[in-house]
């Protein structure tokens, strides 16, 4: 099986105020995605107000300057929309019927442009993300474990905390100046990418990016001075008690950041552990051994140094550490013995078709498009598929040495509280 | 310049969608082939009607289901998702209340080798024991989860209430059920349902022609037939609604409160059924509908409220859920009603009726975005016997309803007084 090229055509284009424009033309759709990535994620929060460009993203669809409302324009034109923050970005976007595109760019300009800063919608959206926050984090089982395993696994760098934040106080405790004050520091054109992909020419787009986007000014952006996380130097280990259905373990290592080989390499190690039926630790653990009901592998996947999690819940009548032993065993064998040729290419075939299936639409696309220009070059999108197939079993079991170590670990066990 | 303006907006009045083509495999089976995508990736559909409603004892349908890919007589489990997973393609099984599916999705150029796997597992699976005690043990610690959470529990009552506890539509398996299905019971599910003639097929894709072939080799010429006396297709029982209009389940330790109000109501067949569709947008099928914008925008009581026409085979239902905070659920519930009330006796106001409009006929188009989603959504009319042009009929009824036809709608269909009430949380005297 040979290797694949993918080729996604796109046209790049940048504003005088700095703002990047990235445009795929695709016909066999009717409608035309438009994505506004800004480099501004939950890593670059104060300390003392975590969750805030989450809260953010909220207040985001609470009126503009001139738009008293974001949604019901949006609507009125056939668009829809949405929008997520993660540790490193966030992300609006919106899919509108090709022939009202334009209502689309008055209403994302306008929103870069200035945002209506009320009291009341702060007020309410604070709420929402306050019951947000109770109904992912708090009112399902295992629902706190990120909030548990980030300051576990970070002690400087700030993916420490969550990006719905660290705890609900510092989302009520916001202020409307605080909300100003962050507008004007980070929403910015030139702290943006819009791509757009769909029924639209490059030089259409560009015209009325030029018309609607153009005359915001750029807005002084303070460098990123983020503290790097030091070395883990000793296994770091926590136990929760929980009123859960059965016991659970998290183990996270401490890998290397986007742009590294480490992340492709891991990645695929991922896979091989756990994605599909017939990896690794759901053939051995689950159906063999029957220690976990069900376990993951993967990467955070985060631009600076992140994680590679290992995580399953226990079956019934097992123990937490024979669950944790099974995983080093299996860690183990990835380091002493073999991997066979043809389990690495099948992990290679399913990221590749991963990879085409993943860019089907033009929501998808558009959003690929951002988030590669991002990193650093739309065009990227075109190497990962080199990058993957070009990662072999020797570099595999290197990396796997490095990470691995229990110094580099940090291990979350949430125990079976019985009195509920 | 004026950015107060909004610019001039087009209403969207057609839908141009690829015309899928009726054929017949060698067998006599019904295919529909849909030509769409530009990437080299293709998705066959195997539908079976052998969901749960057909099961003669619970977990049956969706067990039997789970179990195919799990052996053969010369493959393991392992080694058939190995087989699929090399080539890169994605094995899916599904069940529901109606129907039973096996997907796979396929890089084109591995589909023969992935269509011959797919027949021989369909075919000849030997339902091992050792996979199905896994399979239920799985099953049972996940249904354990699920259990914790309020919003699983007020989902489960309220079927019941809706369709009558003991009704194929309403009756929902337990943790306790889980246990007594024997592998036996799976192959016999097996050889009455997943057979030529409860089956169709849908494959889609660029080039469909190219797959066509392939398809009928391994679903046309090479399927034994097993079934050559009667077919088996029992019929649905009259609803069993339940006179209880009130459901209280109380979880002293939940953090907040999980609601679903709603009523039984028919399926898409129902001449009534997409000017309904328009009026639960109004209610609570956008983000911008007057639900969302009460209770969530103005009262900021949840993070999400919606209403939802449920569309089955041969019933369907009306539903509103959200998860609220745990002290507000009544004052929700009454937000409901009143919001239901307005719907029914108010004209819905035209600037709010023509956003509606456009919102769905753009959701209409997104619908259709991409190879696979244009499958699912003509995947769903197909099996219900559906007219294949439903979407382009939609689009028409959405751009021509009144807002006095969307009143009288509401009126005849949504009576709020007449609606079961979930709620499931940290509720203390349950009455």
């Amino acid at each position: 099986m040979g290797s694949s090229k993918y080729k996604m055509e796109f046209t790049k284009h940048r504003l005088d105020n700095g703002l990047s424009i990235i445009v795929n033309s695709d016909y066999s759709s009717p409608m035309v995605a438009m994505n506004i990535l800004y480099d501004i994620g939950a890593r670059d929060e104060d300390p003392t107000l975590t969750g805030f460009a989450h809260l953010f993203e909220h207040l985001m669809f609470g009126g503009s300057a001139n738009i008293p409302d974001y949604d019901s324009p949006l609507q009125l034109a056939g668009g829809d929309n949405n929008a997520f923050t993660n540790n490193d970005y966030t992300d609006y976007h919106l899919t509108i019927p090709y022939q009202n595109l334009e209502t689309g760019f008055w209403l994302e300009s306008d929103r870069m442009n200035e945002l209506a800063f009320s009291q009341e919608s702060l007020d309410v959206q604070k709420k929402v993300v306050i019951e947000e926050y109770r109904q992912r984090y708090l009112n399902q089982p295992y629902g706190d474990a990120w909030l548990l395993l980030k300051p576990l696994a970070y002690k400087v760098h700030p993916y420490l905390w969550p990006t719905i934040g660290k705890e609900i106080r510092h989302i009520e405790e916001a202020r409307l100046s605080d909300v100003k004050n962050f507008f004007y520091s980070h929403y910015a054109p030139n702290n943006a990418i819009l791509s757009l992909s769909g029924s639209i020419q490059p030089d259409e787009a560009f015209k009325m990016a030029e018309k609607w986007f153009g005359p915001i000014p750029s807005r002084v952006i303070k460098p990123r001075n983020l503290k790097p996380e030091p070395e883990q130097t000793g296994f770091r280990f926590q136990q929760v008690e929980r009123p859960v259905p059965s016991p659970a373990v998290y183990l996270a290592w401490h890998m290397g950041d986007r742009f590294s080989r480490e992340y492709y390499i891991l990645d695929l190690l991922s896979d091989i552990l756990s994605n599909g039926m017939s990896a690794r630790l759901f053939l051995r653990l689950v159906k063999d051994r029957k220690l976990f009901s069900d376990i993951d592998a993967y990467i955070t996947g985060d631009r600076d140094p992140g994680l590679f999690v290992i995580c399953g819940r226990i079956a019934n009548g097992v123990t937490a550490e024979a669950g944790m032993q099974a995983i080093r065993e299996e860690i183990s064998r990835i380091l002493d013995e073999p991997i066979e040729e043809r389990e690495l290419n099948k992990v290679k075939n399913r990221a590749e078709s991963q990879f085409l299936f993943s860019n089907l639409n033009v929501q998808n696309k558009a959003l690929n498009l951002s988030y590669f220009e991002w990193l650093g070059d739309a065009a990227m999108i075109g190497r990962e598929m080199e990058l993957i197939r070009s990662v072999t079993i020797a570099e595999i079991k290197e990396t796997a040495a490095k990470i691995f170590r229990d110094s580099n670990c940090s291990c979350l066990v949430y125990a079976k509280n019985e009195e509920n | 310049m004026d950015r107060k303006t909004m610019p001039d907006i087009k209403t969207i009045t057609r839908l141009d969608l690829v015309h899928p083509e009726r054929l017949h495999l060698s067998n006599g089976l019904p295919v529909v082939i849909i030509p769409a995508g530009t990437e080299p990736v293709c998705r066959v559909d195997l539908v079976f009607e052998a969901g749960m409603r057909y099961q003669d004892v619970l977990f049956q349908s969706s067990l039997t289901n789970q179990m195919i890919p799990e052996g053969t007589a010369k493959l393991t489990g392992g080694m058939i998702a190995e087989e699929f997973e090399f080539y890169g393609s994605y094995f899916n099984i599904s069940a529901d209340r109606d129907e039973a599916d096996i997907t796979i999705h396929s890089l084109e150029k591995h589909l023969e080798p992935v269509l011959s796997l797919m027949s021989e597992v369909l075919i000849h699976p030997a339902f091992p024991e050792e996979e199905l005690n896994i399979i239920k043990a799985n099953r049972i610690e996940s249904m354990k989860v699920d259990d914790q959470r309020v919003e699983s529990l007020a989902r489960k009552e309220f079927n019941r209430l809706i369709f009558g506890k003991n009704h194929p539509y309403g009756i929902v398996g337990e943790i306790p059920d889980i246990e007594p299905v024997a592998s036996s019971m799976l192959a016999d599910f097996h050889s009455r349902y997943y057979d030529q003639s409860h089956c169709r097929i849908m494959i889609t894709g660029p080039n469909p022609d190219q797959y066509l072939p392939l398809v009928d080799r391994y679903f046309g010429q090479n399927w034994p037939v097993k079934n050559s006396g009667p077919v088996t297709r029992p019929g649905l029982p009259p609803l069993q609604t339940s006179t209880l209009k009130r459901s209280i389940i109380s979880r002293p330790d939940a953090v907040q409160t999980a609601l679903r109000m709603g009523k039984p109501l028919f399926s898409r067949l129902h001449p009534d059924f997409m000017g309904l569709s328009v009026v639960n947008t109004i209610l609570g099928g956008y983000f911008g509908s007057r639900l969302m914008s009460n209770i969530r925008e103005e009262k900021g009581y949840t993070y999400g409220i919606s209403s939802f026409l449920l569309s089955l085979k041969d019933s369907g239902n009306f539903v509103i859920g959200s998860t609220v905070g745990a002290e507000v659920w009544e004052e929700t519930v009454s937000e409901c009603k009143k919001e239901i009330n307005r719907l029914c006796n108010d004209k819905v106001p035209e600037d709010e009726l023509e956003l509606v409009r456009n919102y769905l006929t753009g959701q209409i188009q997104r619908s259709v975005d991409g190879p696979f989603q244009i499958a699912d959504q003509l995947r769903g009319l197909w099996i219900h016997d559906l007219d294949l042009n439903y979407l382009s009929d939609f689009m028409r009824l959405i751009n021509s309803i009144t807002p006095e036809e969307i009143r009288t709608l509401a009126g005849k269909h949504l009576d709020p007084s007449n609606m079961a009430v979930v709620a499931a949380g940290p509720i203390k005297n349950p009455d």
